[in-house]
């Protein structure tokens, strides 16, 4: 190639993008590109397993045909009925589980957050936001933050929590591990509605969580002053400060507020 | 998150299905930029055996592109490249046309400069001159196969490529940047 139309080559990369496609035989291309790749072509994708708590129906529906039993002898009537208390069950179970929610919806009784609900597996309980005067902000189903996830590893931890009508904008998140310098490096939303999102965070450390001599960290939420404005509607809503402590070797999470959070946060500091 | 990246994790993953789709979406594009590169010279079936070389190319290396690469136009790179060697081991080519301007080093580094200066100058020549200037300096066309797809005679394509370059010379050599 020249130095002419290298150039050339480099100052017009364009040209490349306003080409007209073509017709190809994709089914020969697809089986050529596997066969240089030396790959048998993949069975087709089985069928979806059906999903539910009415799935094992289907299940017995689709392979009704494998079981050699005459005909006659087949009674499916009881599947309608097993369904049905099945379904009858659920609704039941339903309306007790979420029957205080719908209630306390409804301004129908109340519910108290305990400071500091521990977490029994990471990133199980929703754990609402624990303002540092949780006396003077209101409580709020509609205002939450919970860890949906914890991927710790030698010295990274990913974290995901989901803002509950809340923005993650308007927090800024800290952390601290004592005896490791951590480092947020990736941060992104996903799922962004205006009720729910959730931001993921990437933490690094300089050394090891192992080498650090420190299993525990603190990520600390803290409200970014200025941000919430006096004309929201709920801005003393937002609390100030919410915490987890996570165990970078388990990624057991456990949330912490007021002052327990102060105390976390001073201990790793 | 944008679709191509769903497509390169799935191939990451050595998802066939996603490789499938990659052909489907990209395959008439990349076999275009094949054609056209490859020119008059090149078969039918070449242009197949490149198109599928670019896709096995993107299995083998989408560990190491970036997440937000542009799949379509890694693809046609990695096409036009191949294309382009083809080319040169299927004849022995007439060199460029570009005896006016001095060619300097072969492997003197591109300073980013000379390449504005390159795409402002070819640019500004008329939509005809670009045209045939692109066609034989980007696409590696003959002047006679330009010829013969512009409908226009030998010496008249010869002649516009020679303003061209003329042209290019004398802004660079203004620029102190003669190539």
């Amino acid at each position: 190639m020249s130095r002419i139309d290298k150039l050339v080559a480099k100052a017009f990369p364009d040209e490349l993008r306003s080409v007209t496609p073509v017709e190809t035989d994709e089914d020969a291309l697809f089986a050529m590109t596997l066969k240089k790749l030396g790959l048998e072509p993949a069975a087709p994708a089985a069928p979806e397993e059906p999903k539910g708590p009415l799935a094992f129906l289907h299940r017995e529906k689709n392979q009704g045909k494998l079981i050699e039993v005459p005909l006659e002898q087949v009674k499916h009537r009881w599947a309608s009925w097993l369904g049905g208390a099945i379904a009858a069950c659920l609704v039941l179970s339903c309306g007790i589980y979420w029957g205080g929610w719908l209630m306390h919806s409804l301004g129908v009784g109340t519910r108290a957050h305990s400071a500091g609900e521990e977490i029994s597996h990471p990133g199980v309980e929703a754990v609402s936001p624990s303002p540092a005067s949780q006396e003077d902000v209101p409580q709020s189903e509609e205002l939450s933050m919970q860890v949906v996830s914890c991927l710790p590893s030698e010295n990274s931890l990913t974290v995901g929590v989901k803002f509950h009508g809340l923005s993650p904008s308007l927090y800024m998140a800290e952390v601290r591990c004592k005896g490791n310098e951590l480092y947020c490096v990736a941060r992104s939303t996903e799922g962004d509605t205006e009720e729910e999102s959730t931001l993921k965070l990437t933490f690094v450390g300089e050394k090891s969580f192992e080498d650090a001599g420190n299993e525990q960290l603190v990520l600390r939420f803290q409200l970014i002053p200025g941000q919430v404005g006096a004309e929201e509607e709920n801005a003393e809503a937002y609390p100030q400060q919410v915490g987890f402590v996570i165990n970078t070797t388990s990624g057991y999470v456990k949330q912490v507020s007021g002052e327990e959070l102060s105390e976390e946060w001073e201990r790793l500091g | 998150m944008s679709i191509d990246y769903t497509l390169l994790s799935r191939i990451r993953l050595k998802d066939q299905a996603a490789l499938r789709q990659a052909i489907r979406q990209f395959s008439g594009y990349v076999a275009a930029v094949i054609q056209k590169s490859l020119g008059p010279l090149g078969t039918p079936q070449d242009v197949e055996e490149l198109t599928s070389d670019a896709f096995v190319a993107l299995w083998q290396n989408a560990e190491k592109l970036r997440d937000d690469s542009d799949l379509k136009y890694w693809l046609a790179v990695v096409a036009r490249n191949a294309a382009l060697k083809r080319r040169d081991t299927l004849k022995q080519e007439p060199p460029l046309e570009e005896n006016l301007i001095s060619a300097g080093p072969q492997d003197a580094p591109m300073r980013q400069d000379q390449v504005m200066l390159v795409r402002g100058a070819v640019d500004s020549l008329e939509p005809v001159d670009r045209e045939i200037f692109l066609r034989h300096y980007y696409w590696r066309q003959t002047v006679a196969q330009i010829a013969e797809d512009m409908q226009k005679n030998q010496s008249a394509v010869k002649s516009r490529l020679a303003r061209g370059r003329e042209k290019l010379r004398k802004i660079l050599l203004k620029e102190d940047c003669l190539l």
